[in-house]
């Protein structure tokens, strides 16, 4: 396992890395329709480069989900992995990118901001989450972070005329440069102890009985930092409402669910094949039966304790108090960090399995409920205040009842996929013991109902406040609200399926080398 | 049979699916059509089964089937399955049967209404959740009917919307009884954590296994976490102290709604779930003991608050408190059947007490304002003679079916076999709140049909019985409260009647049969003599008389003055009865408020220092704002989120070092 793989050829790199050779080609091909569409009307520039992005994100799904599924292997002397577990998350993020284009093809028409741009960023920006997922190699990750991050700070930034977008985008990028500095400089600590930057290699020498001296200490907890921010855990969440509430709503919705996932993903990578001494000792291809954390478990899962607990219960309690919708589904993300971060705790199987389904579930029932809030807005902030949302169950039935689903999903009510995501992650954590863990986790739900209710409850109220129009609707938003729909209604009926792939995705993580 | 058990819930999902989706294009006669006819057809597959069911041997009478597997996680494998055996097979025959009367009724009531479709597609759908989560095989699928009929009545309360007071109340339910919810569910999780499965077929037998290889004691501490956090879901579904606040309110929601919802069937969930895990709590004494002590104390105390309401809603809800209160005391003192026989009973007399009130209400206009009737006898014999029944019927009066099971449990409580002393105080506690009951529900009778009528002289002119859609249901379900007590004679009065067997407690026995094994096994012997039996009987039929006298008394003989004079004697006394002890206002001054002032303290001074404009610097911030980007540098947000990350980073690694 510890051998460097030198071998390179074309067909191998289509094999690791073909989601992300889709992606930058069809993004550097964007940039030339782009110019080519330049003189057309903005009505046919905006369908053409919105469904040739939709398309390009369809078909690097297809690629994913079609190549050989066992086929484990690394290319680029081991920077870039391909296994069951990256391509599984990068499945959900391509999913999240393909939602996020269908929609943006209304959004964009409705706020009057057809631009090419905003498509070539978004195809640059799966593509840059896709190779974080991937790498195996710390300085890798950092470079594929930066990419997609990049590409995420300018999208927020997209509505030029809003000061809110502009001031959201500008704290995002000079508190990620700050994240991903702490994130470098972890690296460099690791690389000037261990002498590699592949983290099981890594693994290996921390294995060596080095994992408590002061450097890989120091090291751990600036790359957890720089992680925790990305997942916008407490107390690196502050960012959060501002760019979620300031941002296009679209991309709020692709904010909190492909970052989240790739942020998620990465982080268990390095938590659970980078500082889990045992596995590259072993080098057993099942540790998630052998899996013993016992080297650094006392050190992290405390923490990763107190920051899901903080995650939960001040995500929950401060939503309780927003008035703007953006900014309470910011506050409710940081909460749902919190419970995917207790599946992180329980260190099993089925915890890990609980997260990959979470991050699927997440990604359906919030870029839904973006969807309709981008609908109900008509123009950004126009109609985005709870008041707004009085009375629209009767003017907009169909809306209406579609984010009720998205909330009531996310409230964590069965049958709905939120149900079975909150209950595997909570199964996992009273598997492992954290009984109080998970009995307060359970009690923030009992706030989160309260918030998520409350749009419910305006919604079907017959006073209204002041009268909203909804923009119009385009017919790819349309698909992609009922894609997300009946998406969370399967996996709140027959979750079986996705759960057993999510399992076979969790366990290849011992395959990474 | 056990092949169409899923017909059950199916029939009213499909009614909600089509009148849900386009029940807006049909007519009036087609939706009542889909919607009764769905649940009645419910009712007949029920009784198919039933007849099937009694064709086994008493002791094989369990079907099950299983639908699909739902989910697996560490070691634990959950199904969407269905079971029956004779506790599911009653309940889902009162919850399909009586719900269909009120289907019926509610094509009378509801006709005026504009959404009538959303009205009957919500009704269908609170019919299949409670169906799932009378039916369901394991606690999971009983967790998915316990959620959707509080989705669904909360949707039913706010169903009008035409006042705040609904959603408000409709929101109230719908939190209230999400608390009770995380107690239910942290119950579940212990118990997986404990038996490692969530399957009744599963659970039961392996705590009895476990408890007669003596690994789990009587009373250890996870059998009584796991009863008593049940038990907060209970008391947020079945109302009980402290959690009952919300069904008063409730009562804001469409008659027909608090008939079935709030009164016949989904209140009674937390006592069907308490009886379904009967062999936990027998195992678990001090459980029981909470259990009995918390319904004792609803019983009484709901029952004198609903002394001085003068809405005839609230009245009833009030009473169905108490009566709530009484059927845990059943279940509480280990006489599973009887508080089960009691949710029956109850089922039919309070049903028939929330129509009829519907149908004095729809003749009034809509007033709900016990103060504005009287005399209504005359004008509406049908409801006035069915509601005398069933006020006969709750008052405990023989030979009414109230009686008999309100007879059956505080005869139990009295020789509570675990604890014989808090068994008498619950006694003596049941008795006199069934007192007060006789007392208040023959007010209401007083008030609202006798006397003269005191409302507006339009209001007289309107008086009329209601159409047969309604009054049909209210004699089918007088006549159950009637006769609906005889399917349990107990054996002291059946002797007399040449042997009458006791059919209600034979049919249940299979399923409380372990229960009943234990405790006799390990209480002292709870057996009453016969002539302490006699005298018990005899008492709590002599203060029924006793509360009725006086509700003559006071609201007949001196109808006039006597009520407002007692008012004035005892001020203090009737304030805070009026005030229903002012629990509302404690519970908004310490619980509410604080949550939300915490809240919006975290997030103007613990986080964000606000953005909006709104604060106190709010002004300035906005004209610096527009002014240039680069001031956001230093407006000192971004150095607080940073230094808040650092902080955070800081004190990981200060945990890492000094570990």
């Amino acid at each position: 396992m510890n051998n460097i793989n030198m071998s390179f050829d074309l067909y191998h790199l289509w094999q690791v890395c073909g989601g992300q050779l889709i992606l930058i080609v069809a993004g550097l091909l964007l940039i030339l329709v782009d110019i080519i569409l330049m003189e057309k009307d903005q009505e046919i520039r905006g369908r053409w480069m919105g469904w040739l992005t939709v398309f390009i994100f369809a078909a690097t799904i297809g690629h994913l989900a079609c190549r050989e599924w066992d086929l484990h292997d690394t290319i680029f002397m081991n920077v870039f992995s391909a296994d069951k577990y990256s391509i599984f998350i990068s499945i959900v993020m391509t999913c999240a990118g393909l939602l996020a284009a269908m929609m943006s093809i209304g959004y964009l028409r409705n706020n009057g901001l057809v631009r090419g741009e905003y498509y070539i960023l978004l195809v640059f920006a799966v593509a840059g989450a896709i190779g974080l997922i991937q790498s195996v190699d710390l300085l890798m990750m950092f470079i594929t972070l930066e990419v997609m991050s990049l590409a995420i700070y300018a999208l927020a930034a997209f509505l030029k005329d809003s000061s809110y977008s502009q001031e959201g985008a500008f704290k995002y990028f000079l508190l990620g440069s700050f994240g991903s500095a702490l994130f470098l400089f972890g690296v460099a600590i690791i690389y000037g102890t261990t002498g590699t930057l592949n983290i099981t290699q890594m693994a290996q020498y921390i294995s060596g009985g080095s994992y408590s001296t002061l450097p890989i200490l120091v090291a751990f907890a600036m790359i957890m930092a720089g992680f925790f921010f990305k997942m916008a855990m407490v107390p690196f969440h502050m960012w959060t409402p501002d760019v979620y509430e300031g941002a296009p709503s679209v991309i709020t919705g692709f904010m909190a669910t492909a970052v989240k996932a790739a942020a998620f993903g990465v982080f268990m990578k390095v938590l659970f094949v980078g500082f889990t001494p045992i596995l590259a000792s072993s080098g057993q291809p099942d540790f998630a039966a052998t899996v013993n954390l016992s080297a650094l478990g006392p050190y992290w899962k405390p923490v990763i304790w107190w920051l899901a607990l903080l995650s939960m219960f001040i995500g929950n309690l401060i939503a309780v108090s927003q008035s703007n919708i953006k900014r309470m589904l910011a506050y409710s993300s940081i909460a749902h960090a919190g419970y995917m971060a207790v599946g992180i705790i329980a260190a099993n199987g089925e915890g890990r399995m609980g997260v990959l389904f979470y991050l699927f579930a997440y990604t359906l029932m919030n870029i839904g409920a973006f969807g309709v809030v981008y609908l109900i807005d008509g123009m950004e902030r126009k109609a985005q205040d709870l008041e707004d949302y009085r009375g629209l169950g009767y003017i907009y039935p169909s809306l209406s009842f579609l984010l009720s689903l998205f909330l009531v999903a996310m409230a964590g009510l069965p049958p709905t996929a939120g149900f079975i995501a909150k209950f595997y992650v909570f199964a996992a954590a009273i598997k492992e013991g954290y009984f109080l863990l998970a009995a307060l986790g359970v009690l923030t739900s009992v706030i989160g109902a309260y918030y998520y209710l409350r749009v419910i409850y305006l919604m079907y109220m017959k006073e209204k406040v002041k009268d909203v129009e909804r923009g119009p609707i385009a017919a790819p938003t349309v698909v992609a609200l009922v894609i997300a729909a009946l998406g969370v209604v399967y996996l709140g009926l027959l979750p079986e399926n996705l759960a057993s792939v999510a399992n076979l995705a969790q366990q290849s993580l011992a395959m990474i080398f | 049979m056990d092949k169409y058990i899923f017909l059950i819930p199916l029939f009213p999902l499909i009614g909600f699916l089509i009148n849900g989706l386009l029940g807006k294009r049909f007519g009036k006669g087609i939706i009542s059509f889909i919607g009764c006819m769905t649940v009645g057809f419910s009712f007949i597959v029920s009784l198919f089964i039933w007849k099937y069911l009694l064709s086994l041997e008493p002791g094989h009478r369990i079907l099950t089937q299983t639908l699909w597997k739902w989910m697996s996680v560490g070691g634990l494998s959950v199904d969407v399955s269905f079971m029956i055996d004779p506790l599911s097979m009653l309940m889902i025959l009162v919850v399909t049967g009586v719900g269909f009367l009120i289907h019926v009724y509610s094509t009378g009531y509801m006709y005026e209404d504009e959404s009538y479709w959303r009205y009957f597609a919500y009704l269908n759908m609170f019919v299949f959740f409670m169906a799932m989560l009378v039916l369901g095989g394991n606690y999971l699928v009983m967790f998915v009917g316990w959620e959707g009929v509080g989705l669904a009545s909360y949707l039913l309360i706010g169903f009008w919307y035409q006042g705040i007071d609904n959603a408000v109340a409709g929101k109230k339910a719908f939190v209230v009884n999400r608390i009770g919810d995380f107690g239910f569910v942290l119950g579940l999780f212990l118990m997986f954590w404990t038996f490692g499965s969530l399957s009744y077929l599963d659970v039961f037998p392996k705590a009895l296994e476990l408890f007669e290889q003596g690994s789990l004691p009587i009373n250890s501490p996870v059998l009584v976490a796991i009863c008593l956090l049940l038990f907060v879901g209970a008391t947020g579904k079945s109302a009980q102290i402290p959690l009952y606040i919300w069904l008063p309110d409730a009562m804001a929601g469409p008659t027909p709604v608090s008939a079935l919802i709030h009164a016949a069937t989904m209140v009674t969930a937390g006592v069907y779930m308490v009886a379904r895990t009967n062999v936990l709590y027998t195992l678990a004494p001090s459980a029981l003991l909470v259990v009995a002590s918390i319904a004792a104390a609803t019983a009484f105390f709901a029952a004198t608050m609903g002394v001085l309401q003068n809405d005839i809603k609230k009245v009833l809800a009030y009473s169905t408190v108490s009566q709530l209160g009484y059927m845990f005391i059943g279940v509480g003192v280990t006489a599973y059947w009887a508080g089960i026989f009691h949710l029956m009973t109850h089922a039919f007399f309070k049903a028939c007490l929330f129509l009829c009130s519907g149908s004095v209400i729809h003749a009034m206009s809509g007033d709900q304002d016990m103060r504005h009737m009287g005399g209504l006898a005359k004008k509406m014999p049908i409801t006035y003679i069915t509601m005398l029944f069933a006020t006969l019927a709750i008052s405990g009066l023989p030979p009414f079916a109230g009686f008999f099971s309100k007879d059956e449990i505080l005869g139990k409580a009295f020789s509570f076999p675990y604890y014989p002393m808090a068994g008498k105080i619950i006694w003596f506690i049941g008795t006199a709140g069934a007192g007060i009951t006789a007392f208040y529900m023959f007010r209401l009778i007083f008030m609202t049909f006798h006397g003269e009528f005191r409302g507006t002289k339009e209001q007289e002119h309107h008086l009329h019985e209601s159409p047969a859609n309604m009054t049909v249901p209210l004699v089918i379900l007088a006549l159950l409260s009637l006769f609906g007590g005889w399917l349990g004679i107990p054996e002291l009065i059946g002797k007399f009647f040449g042997h009458v067997p006791n059919i209600l407690e034979g049919f249940l026995e299979p399923v409380f049969e372990h229960s009943s094994n234990i405790v006799s096994q390990f209480a002292h012997h709870g057996h009453v003599a016969e002539p302490v039996e006699w005298t018990l009987m005899t008492t709590s039929v002599v203060v029924a008389i006793i509360g009725i006298s006086l509700a003559y008394y006071i609201y007949m003989v001196h109808g006039k003055e006597l009520p407002q004079k007692l008012a004035q004697k005892y001020a203090f006394h009737y304030q805070v009865i009026y005030n229903k002890y002012y629990v509302d206002e404690i519970y908004e001054f310490l619980v509410v408020l604080p949550i939300y002032y915490f809240s919006v303290f975290l997030w103007k001074v613990a986080d964000a220092f606000f953005i909006d404009g709104i604060g106190v610097n709010g002004p300035a911030w906005v004209v610096k704002r527009t002014s240039s980007i680069v001031r956001l540098v230093q407006n000192g947000y971004v150095q607080t989120y940073g230094a808040f990350m650092l902080v955070g980073m800081v004190t990981i690694l200060c945990f890492f070092i000094y570990r």
